[in-house]
Protein backbone atom coordinates (compact mmCIF):
# COMPACT_ATOMS: atom_id res chain seq x y z
CA UNK A 1 0.00 0.00 0.00
CA UNK A 2 1.31 3.63 -0.66
CA UNK A 3 2.60 6.33 1.63
CA UNK A 4 1.01 9.37 1.12
CA UNK A 5 1.42 12.47 3.33
CA UNK A 6 -2.41 13.51 4.40
CA UNK A 7 -2.29 14.88 7.66
CA UNK A 8 -2.72 18.55 7.26
CA UNK A 9 0.00 20.04 10.13
CA UNK A 10 -2.02 23.16 10.22
CA UNK A 11 -4.20 23.82 13.41
CA UNK A 12 -7.14 26.23 12.81
CA UNK A 13 -6.66 29.61 14.51
CA UNK A 14 -8.87 29.61 18.09
CA UNK A 15 -6.92 31.78 20.35
CA UNK A 16 -5.02 35.26 20.28
CA UNK A 17 -1.55 33.67 19.81
CA UNK A 18 0.32 34.93 16.53
CA UNK A 19 -0.08 32.92 13.13
CA UNK A 20 3.84 32.20 12.45
CA UNK A 21 4.87 33.59 9.39
CA UNK A 22 5.45 30.36 7.57
CA UNK A 23 2.01 29.70 7.96
CA UNK A 24 0.53 33.04 6.79
CA UNK A 25 3.04 32.02 3.83
CA UNK A 26 1.72 29.41 2.38
CA UNK A 27 -1.60 30.41 2.74
CA UNK A 28 -0.67 33.70 1.03
CA UNK A 29 1.28 31.80 -1.44
CA UNK A 30 -1.47 29.20 -2.57
CA UNK A 31 -3.73 32.52 -2.73
CA UNK A 32 -1.88 34.29 -5.46
CA UNK A 33 -1.69 31.59 -7.32
CA UNK A 34 -4.61 30.56 -7.42
CA UNK A 35 -5.89 34.67 -8.26
CA UNK A 36 -3.24 34.07 -11.36
CA UNK A 37 -4.62 31.08 -12.31
CA UNK A 38 -8.19 32.41 -12.50
CA UNK A 39 -6.94 35.23 -14.29
CA UNK A 40 -4.52 33.38 -17.30
CA UNK A 41 -7.41 31.02 -17.67
CA UNK A 42 -10.08 33.60 -18.48
CA UNK A 43 -7.37 35.99 -20.42
CA UNK A 44 -6.54 33.02 -22.80
CA UNK A 45 -10.14 31.59 -22.88
CA UNK A 46 -11.13 35.55 -24.33
CA UNK A 47 -8.46 34.92 -27.28
CA UNK A 48 -7.94 39.35 -26.25
CA UNK A 49 -4.35 40.23 -26.82
CA UNK A 50 -2.29 41.64 -24.18
CA UNK A 51 -2.49 45.26 -26.39
CA UNK A 52 -6.22 44.80 -26.27
CA UNK A 53 -6.05 44.42 -22.22
CA UNK A 54 -4.19 47.19 -21.84
CA UNK A 55 -5.87 49.72 -23.69
CA UNK A 56 -8.95 48.42 -21.90
CA UNK A 57 -7.33 48.87 -18.33
CA UNK A 58 -5.61 52.47 -19.80
CA UNK A 59 -2.37 50.68 -18.86
CA UNK A 60 0.91 50.22 -20.69
CA UNK A 61 1.50 46.65 -22.45
CA UNK A 62 4.93 46.73 -20.63
CA UNK A 63 2.52 46.88 -17.17
CA UNK A 64 0.05 44.04 -18.05
CA UNK A 65 3.18 41.86 -19.52
CA UNK A 66 4.61 42.10 -15.83
CA UNK A 67 0.76 41.37 -14.35
CA UNK A 68 0.30 38.06 -16.55
CA UNK A 69 3.78 37.14 -16.07
CA UNK A 70 3.78 35.08 -13.08
CA UNK A 71 1.92 34.71 -9.54
CA UNK A 72 2.25 37.91 -7.42
CA UNK A 73 0.82 39.93 -4.80
CA UNK A 74 -2.06 41.89 -6.52
CA UNK A 75 -3.42 44.61 -5.17
CA UNK A 76 -7.39 43.74 -4.73
CA UNK A 77 -8.06 45.91 -7.33
CA UNK A 78 -6.03 44.86 -9.59
CA UNK A 79 -7.26 41.41 -9.90
CA UNK A 80 -10.78 42.63 -9.78
CA UNK A 81 -9.92 45.05 -12.55
CA UNK A 82 -8.32 42.24 -14.18
CA UNK A 83 -11.01 40.50 -14.61
CA UNK A 84 -13.45 42.64 -15.72
CA UNK A 85 -11.37 44.04 -18.31
CA UNK A 86 -10.88 40.65 -19.69
CA UNK A 87 -14.39 39.13 -20.13
CA UNK A 88 -16.58 41.63 -18.50
CA UNK A 89 -16.99 39.07 -15.15
CA UNK A 90 -16.25 39.74 -11.45
CA UNK A 91 -14.57 37.49 -8.68
CA UNK A 92 -17.14 35.03 -6.84
CA UNK A 93 -16.03 34.56 -3.62
CA UNK A 94 -16.55 31.19 -1.19
CA UNK A 95 -14.63 30.50 2.42
CA UNK A 96 -13.98 27.69 2.74
CA UNK A 97 -12.81 25.51 5.78
CA UNK A 98 -10.22 23.03 4.88
CA UNK A 99 -9.18 22.71 8.24
CA UNK A 100 -12.44 22.35 10.09
CA UNK A 101 -14.43 25.33 10.37
CA UNK A 102 -15.00 27.97 13.73
CA UNK A 103 -17.35 27.00 16.24
CA UNK A 104 -19.41 30.32 15.09
CA UNK A 105 -19.52 28.68 11.74
CA UNK A 106 -21.40 25.38 12.53
CA UNK A 107 -24.15 24.69 10.53
CA UNK A 108 -24.02 27.59 8.67
CA UNK A 109 -22.52 27.81 4.96
CA UNK A 110 -21.46 31.71 3.71
CA UNK A 111 -20.87 32.56 0.16
CA UNK A 112 -20.63 36.37 -1.10
CA UNK A 113 -21.67 36.63 -4.79
CA UNK A 114 -21.21 39.98 -6.54
CA UNK A 115 -23.89 41.07 -9.28
CA UNK A 116 -23.76 39.45 -12.82
CA UNK A 117 -21.23 41.65 -15.11
CA UNK A 118 -24.26 41.68 -17.48
CA UNK A 119 -26.59 43.59 -15.22
CA UNK A 120 -26.65 47.27 -17.22
CA UNK A 121 -25.28 45.82 -20.35
CA UNK A 122 -21.93 46.84 -19.61
CA UNK A 123 -18.98 45.03 -20.99
CA UNK A 124 -15.31 46.07 -20.47
CA UNK A 125 -15.25 47.44 -24.40
CA UNK A 126 -18.15 49.87 -24.04
CA UNK A 127 -17.94 50.52 -20.29
CA UNK A 128 -16.73 54.29 -19.37
CA UNK A 129 -16.85 56.20 -16.13
CA UNK A 130 -20.29 58.02 -15.73
CA UNK A 131 -22.43 55.60 -17.54
CA UNK A 132 -23.59 53.79 -14.72
CA UNK A 133 -26.99 53.91 -13.68
CA UNK A 134 -28.70 52.89 -10.70
CA UNK A 135 -30.99 49.75 -11.41
CA UNK A 136 -34.30 49.71 -9.80
CA UNK A 137 -35.17 52.66 -7.39
CA UNK A 138 -32.23 54.02 -5.94
CA UNK B 1 11.11 -5.34 -11.68
CA UNK B 2 8.59 -2.88 -14.11
CA UNK B 3 9.52 0.26 -13.72
CA UNK B 4 5.74 0.89 -12.05
CA UNK B 5 6.33 -1.34 -9.64
CA UNK B 6 9.92 -0.01 -8.01
CA UNK B 7 7.73 2.79 -7.79
CA UNK B 8 5.39 1.35 -5.77
CA UNK B 9 7.95 -0.85 -3.88
CA UNK B 10 9.26 2.73 -2.78
CA UNK B 11 6.07 4.01 -1.81
CA UNK B 12 5.41 1.14 0.19
CA UNK B 13 3.95 1.81 3.51
CA UNK B 14 6.30 -1.16 5.47
CA UNK B 15 8.96 0.97 4.64
CA UNK B 16 8.59 3.77 2.23
CA UNK B 17 11.39 5.61 0.78
CA UNK B 18 9.13 8.10 -0.76
CA UNK B 19 6.41 9.84 -0.41
CA UNK B 20 2.96 10.99 -2.23
CA UNK B 21 2.72 14.55 -1.37
CA UNK B 22 -1.04 15.26 -1.07
CA UNK B 23 -2.11 19.19 -0.78
CA UNK B 24 -2.58 20.79 2.99
CA UNK B 25 -6.18 21.53 1.10
CA UNK B 26 -7.40 21.28 -1.85
CA UNK B 27 -10.10 22.47 -4.77
CA UNK B 28 -10.55 18.55 -5.66
CA UNK B 29 -10.53 14.89 -4.13
CA UNK B 30 -8.71 14.24 -7.20
CA UNK B 31 -5.45 15.81 -8.11
CA UNK B 32 -3.92 16.85 -11.90
CA UNK B 33 -0.92 16.15 -10.69
CA UNK B 34 1.03 14.11 -8.60
CA UNK B 35 4.47 14.99 -6.52
CA UNK B 36 6.30 12.20 -4.66
CA UNK B 37 9.08 13.73 -2.31
CA UNK B 38 11.97 11.96 -0.42
CA UNK B 39 12.01 11.66 3.61
CA UNK B 40 13.80 14.55 3.39
CA UNK B 41 11.81 16.75 1.62
CA UNK B 42 8.52 15.40 3.81
CA UNK B 43 10.05 16.61 6.77
CA UNK B 44 10.83 20.14 6.16
CA UNK B 45 7.97 20.64 3.74
CA UNK B 46 5.21 19.55 6.99
CA UNK B 47 3.59 21.73 8.94
CA UNK B 48 3.58 23.85 11.28
CA UNK B 49 5.92 26.21 9.70
CA UNK B 50 7.74 28.17 12.06
CA UNK B 51 7.54 32.32 12.71
CA UNK B 52 10.90 32.54 11.53
CA UNK B 53 12.30 33.24 8.07
CA UNK B 54 13.13 29.74 7.36
CA UNK B 55 9.56 28.85 8.97
CA UNK B 56 8.11 31.49 6.09
CA UNK B 57 10.69 30.21 3.45
CA UNK B 58 9.61 26.36 3.79
CA UNK B 59 6.01 27.58 3.46
CA UNK B 60 6.47 29.04 0.26
CA UNK B 61 8.43 25.50 -0.78
CA UNK B 62 5.04 23.71 0.96
CA UNK B 63 2.61 26.03 -1.72
CA UNK B 64 4.53 25.56 -4.36
CA UNK B 65 4.51 21.33 -4.20
CA UNK B 66 1.01 21.86 -3.66
CA UNK B 67 0.43 24.03 -5.99
CA UNK B 68 2.11 21.77 -8.60
CA UNK B 69 0.12 18.84 -7.26
CA UNK B 70 -3.36 20.81 -7.89
CA UNK B 71 -2.64 21.77 -11.34
CA UNK B 72 -1.18 24.90 -11.23
CA UNK B 73 0.14 26.97 -13.99
CA UNK B 74 3.68 27.18 -13.96
CA UNK B 75 6.25 28.88 -15.68
CA UNK B 76 8.79 26.40 -17.36
CA UNK B 77 11.95 27.02 -18.92
CA UNK B 78 14.09 24.46 -20.58
CA UNK B 79 16.67 26.61 -20.61
CA UNK B 80 19.46 25.81 -17.88
CA UNK B 81 21.17 28.99 -18.08
CA UNK B 82 19.46 32.71 -19.38
CA UNK B 83 16.31 32.13 -17.60
CA UNK B 84 13.91 34.18 -15.75
CA UNK B 85 14.61 34.77 -12.15
CA UNK B 86 11.09 34.19 -11.38
CA UNK B 87 10.65 30.71 -13.75
CA UNK B 88 9.33 28.44 -11.51
CA UNK B 89 10.74 24.96 -12.81
CA UNK B 90 13.96 24.70 -15.22
CA UNK B 91 15.96 21.94 -16.59
CA UNK B 92 19.11 21.97 -15.54
CA UNK B 93 22.52 20.39 -17.25
CA UNK B 94 22.90 17.99 -18.38
CA UNK B 95 19.92 18.55 -20.22
CA UNK B 96 20.46 14.59 -21.60
CA UNK B 97 19.72 13.85 -18.09
CA UNK B 98 16.42 14.89 -17.42
CA UNK B 99 16.92 16.32 -14.40
CA UNK B 100 14.91 19.38 -13.02
CA UNK B 101 15.01 22.46 -10.29
CA UNK B 102 12.23 23.45 -8.19
CA UNK B 103 13.12 27.09 -7.95
CA UNK B 104 10.95 28.87 -5.05
CA UNK B 105 12.05 32.24 -5.57
CA UNK B 106 10.22 33.97 -2.59
CA UNK B 107 10.33 35.81 -0.40
CA UNK B 108 11.50 38.07 -2.71
CA UNK B 109 14.38 39.25 -0.01
CA UNK B 110 15.92 35.92 0.26
CA UNK B 111 17.54 33.75 -2.69
CA UNK B 112 15.25 30.80 -2.47
CA UNK B 113 14.93 27.56 -1.79
CA UNK B 114 15.65 25.11 -5.05
CA UNK B 115 14.47 20.68 -5.38
CA UNK B 116 15.80 18.58 -7.39
CA UNK B 117 14.24 15.91 -9.33
CA UNK B 118 12.79 14.32 -12.28
CA UNK B 119 9.66 13.37 -14.01
CA UNK B 120 8.79 9.81 -13.39
CA UNK B 121 5.75 10.48 -16.20
CA UNK B 122 3.27 13.92 -17.85
CA UNK B 123 2.63 15.58 -14.53
CA UNK B 124 4.47 13.43 -11.94
CA UNK B 125 7.67 14.32 -10.37
CA UNK B 126 10.00 13.00 -7.82
CA UNK B 127 11.22 15.61 -5.93
CA UNK B 128 14.63 13.70 -4.51
CA UNK B 129 16.76 16.63 -2.80
CA UNK B 130 16.44 19.90 -1.59
CA UNK B 131 18.22 23.04 -0.31
CA UNK B 132 18.26 26.34 0.56
CA UNK B 133 19.61 28.68 -2.38
CA UNK B 134 22.55 30.51 -0.62
CA UNK B 135 23.83 26.60 1.04
CA UNK B 136 24.50 25.61 -3.06
CA UNK B 137 26.20 28.70 -3.93
CA UNK B 138 28.72 28.02 -6.57
CA UNK B 139 28.32 24.45 -6.25
CA UNK B 140 25.46 24.31 -8.68
CA UNK B 141 26.11 21.53 -10.35
CA UNK B 142 27.54 19.21 -7.30
CA UNK B 143 23.79 20.02 -6.02
CA UNK B 144 22.28 18.51 -9.38
CA UNK B 145 24.84 15.60 -9.19
CA UNK B 146 23.67 15.02 -5.96
CA UNK B 147 20.22 14.73 -6.31
CA UNK B 148 20.81 12.29 -9.34
CA UNK B 149 22.75 10.03 -7.27
CA UNK B 150 19.99 10.46 -4.83
CA UNK B 151 17.86 9.10 -7.79
CA UNK B 152 19.77 6.28 -8.69
CA UNK B 153 19.50 4.98 -4.88
CA UNK B 154 16.30 5.06 -5.29
CA UNK B 155 15.57 3.83 -8.44
CA UNK B 156 18.64 1.82 -9.70
CA UNK B 157 18.92 1.80 -13.69
CA UNK B 158 15.49 3.47 -13.96
CA UNK B 159 15.31 6.62 -15.67
CA UNK B 160 13.85 9.37 -15.79
CA UNK B 161 11.38 10.59 -17.90
CA UNK B 162 11.78 11.76 -21.42
CA UNK B 163 9.49 13.75 -23.91
CA UNK B 164 9.84 15.33 -27.53
CA UNK B 165 8.72 18.67 -25.71
CA UNK B 166 7.11 19.99 -22.69
CA UNK B 167 3.75 19.13 -23.47
CA UNK B 168 5.09 15.49 -22.92
CA UNK B 169 5.69 16.58 -19.20
CA UNK B 170 3.45 19.31 -17.63
CA UNK B 171 0.18 20.34 -18.55
CA UNK B 172 -0.85 23.42 -17.95
CA UNK B 173 2.36 25.72 -18.15
CA UNK B 174 3.81 28.60 -19.95
CA UNK B 175 7.52 29.01 -21.08
CA UNK B 176 9.58 31.53 -19.35
CA UNK B 177 10.36 34.49 -21.40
Amino acid sequence: MRTSQTTTGLSRPTTDQKISVGTLAYINARNRQREYDIVIKEFEASGITQATLANRMGKSPEVICRLLSRPQNWESDTFSGLIFAISGGVPKYEITYPIGKAEFMSGLTFEVKKSSPTVGGFTPANYKLGELRPVGNA
Amino acid sequence: MLRQQILESLLDEDRPELFELKPIFSQDDETPRTMYVSADILAVVTPPFDDTLEGERLGKFRAWLDDFVDGARLSVSEEPRGKPPDTMLARVEEVEQEFWSIRVTEPADTSGIRSFGAFWKLDEFVAVTWAMREDIGREFDEAVHDARERWKDLFGAVTPHSGDDLDAYLTNYYRAF
